[in-house]
């Protein structure tokens, strides 16, 4: 899968520009605030249907413009496709896929598979539980796009629970009104569990394959272990019900699980380096590419932002060479001198133009 | 800009469900400008409507007098009860013309969040009347949805003891194609298959 070209009219700080990508590497290169990320944010706009950056899609529109545009020819399974993004304050964004217009951005996951990498996906590793859990469950629907019900589902049914906790504490209602939402929320819950649990089996393997190849040390380990098997959840929750009624909040569940990721049997948010940090992420993403290679027998495209900075020179050659391993990639940086070996293309970036040599 | 009357008129339309300022606006100059004796029909027939109509003293749908028309039916099968959410589940129902039992209306379905527990609900009537004996099964149809699935969940275990309890079966609409069925519907389709 490949994008080949873009077309971009009022976006960020692109007045009008466009760009072709090679079906190897592309390398984005420019100094801070030039527009590379934008660029980046504009490829997945057209694969993705929606900004990887911001959920208030305005801010995309150019100062001074009234909306923006971006159109991009791609090739996915086999098939040359054609999309279009555009959007004007105030009103929905309009996309078309093929020249027809599409009303769900799950059209553009079915047709294209994109993966990006941020700087802010650092979180995943740095930050709180709820993060990983929510990347995660991310992974788990693009893999499987009907688990998205799953996950609203035991969302809803989680604050009916608590709500009727709530309400049974302060007696407006009585212990067994909470039976319903036990049951709904075990049915929901054991779906997720499911789910990641399987997700994380098969990323294991490939994570620390990954990790290896990017030049991380030996014992790296993905694992989910919830605090809840799948076939217990409902027995944890009936056990738990009387300590949930004082504290009017529910203790157990998927949603407070957590996915522990290791190195060398250290724990990684805990114990890691920046780099060491920045690294694990990437191999997370890059597993989850080999995953959908796996699934559709055709690598997706990847969308890598300042992936460079906090690597040595070592680990920025390994990189390129896994990346370069799966299929079509498209990186920034801000220092030519940071790519290993020279891109099949080369962008170069300055105040809203793009330029290509050779 | 309107006469205080008139304002009041398209204060109390505006009121009603799926009717904005706008729509309210439309009716009341609607009914101003029709005959008088037009207008003042639909005030009867609303105040009609409030003094006669009332809930079935037995299933709590709606009825003229204590029975509503189901129950005071002596052909109806009085083995069966169909449990519904609203009054209005009952029509579509009653449309199909292969159900020949009885009904039981909720009120609402649970729903914590909005303060609605299963005291604010007809479900205690509906267990007396199933304890009374004579009732075979209880078909729940509920709406498909998180807070009509737990009511339906919620009542099924107050009645297992008593009568066979059966769900209204999800799946493919007829006709429909399933190229473009969606994920859930198809799988619960599948899950509820039949033997040919």
């Amino acid at each position: 899968m490949r994008i080949e070209h873009l077309r971009l009219r009022g976006f960020r700080c692109y007045a009008a520009a466009e760009a072709t990508f090679a079906p190897g590497l592309t390398a984005v290169v420019g100094a801070n605030g030039a527009g590379k990320t934008s660029l980046l944010e504009a490829v997945h706009f057209t694969l993705a249907g929606y900004s990887p950056r911001t959920s208030s899609e305005t801010r995309c529109i150019r100062q001074g413009d009234a909306f923006f545009r971006l159109e991009a020819r791609a090739v996915s399974g086999g098939q040359e496709r054609s999309t279009t993004a555009a959007l004007q304050a105030g009103e929905p964004r309009r996309l078309t896929l093929d020249a027809k217009p599409i009303r769900s951005v799950a059209a553009f996951a079915v047709a294209f598979e994109c993966l990006v990498f941020l700087p802010e996906r650092l979180a995943v590793v740095q930050r709180a539980p709820a993060i990983r859990r929510a990347y995660l469950d991310r992974a788990v629907v693009r893999a499987d796009p009907a688990h998205a019900r799953e996950t609203a589902a035991y969302g809803r049914a989680l604050a009916q629970r608590n709500a009727a906790l709530r309400r049974v504490r302060a007696g407006a209602a009585t212990a067994a009104s909470l039976d319903p939402w036990d049951e709904r929320l075990a049915t929901h819950g054991s779906a997720i569990i499911e789910g990641r649990a399987r997700l994380c089996a098969a990323l294991a393997a490939p994570f620390a394959e990954v990790l290896r190849d990017l030049g991380g040390g030996p014992g790296a380990a993905l694992r989910y272990a919830p605090r809840v098997g799948a076939a217990e959840l409902a027995g944890a929750l009936a056990e738990r019900r009387s300590r949930d009624i004082e504290r009017a909040v529910t203790g157990t569940g998927p949603h407070l699980d957590d996915i522990a990721l290791a190195e060398g049997g250290r724990e990684l948010r805990a114990f890691g380096s920046q780099g060491e940090q920045r690294t694990a992420v990437l191999a997370l993403l890059l597993a989850e590419a080999r995953l959908v290679t796996e699934r559709l027998g055709e690598a997706p495209v990847l969308l890598l932002d300042d992936v460079f900075s906090e690597l040595d020179a070592d680990r920025r050659r390994r990189l390129i060479m896994v990346v370069r391993e799966l299929g079509q990639a498209i990186v920034t940086t801000t220092e030519r001198e940071h790519l290993p070996a020279p891109p099949d293309t080369l962008l170069t970036v300055r105040a809203g133009t793009v330029t290509m040599s050779v | 800009m309107l006469p205080p009357a008139a304002e009041r008129l398209v204060a109390e339309l505006e009121r009603l469900p799926g009717v904005g300022r706008r729509t309210a606006q439309r009716l009341a100059f609607h009914l101003l400008r029709v005959p008088e004796s037009e207008a003042l029909n639909l005030a009867t027939a609303i105040t009609v409507v409030r003094e006669r109509i009332g809930f079935c003293q037995e299933c709590f749908s709606l009825a003229e007098g204590d029975l509503c028309t189901t129950c005071a039916d002596p052909r109806r099968d009085t083995t069966m009860i169909c449990v519904v959410e609203t009054p209005s589940d009952v029509i579509p129902i009653e449309r199909t013309a292969s159900y020949r039992g009885r009904y039981h209306v909720l009120g609402g379905a649970l729903s914590p969040i909005d303060g609605v527990d299963p005291d604010d609900l007809r479900i205690a009537e509906l267990v007396r009347r199933v304890e009374r004996g004579g009732v075979d099964e209880v078909i729940l149809a509920t709406n498909p949805t998180m807070t009509g699935e737990a009511t339906a969940s919620f009542v099924a275990g107050l009645l297992r003891p008593h009568a066979r309890v059966t769900r209204l079966a999800s799946g493919l609409p007829v006709g429909a194609d399933l190229e473009f069925a969606d994920e859930v519907t198809l799988g619960r389709a599948l899950a509820g298959r039949r033997d040919l």
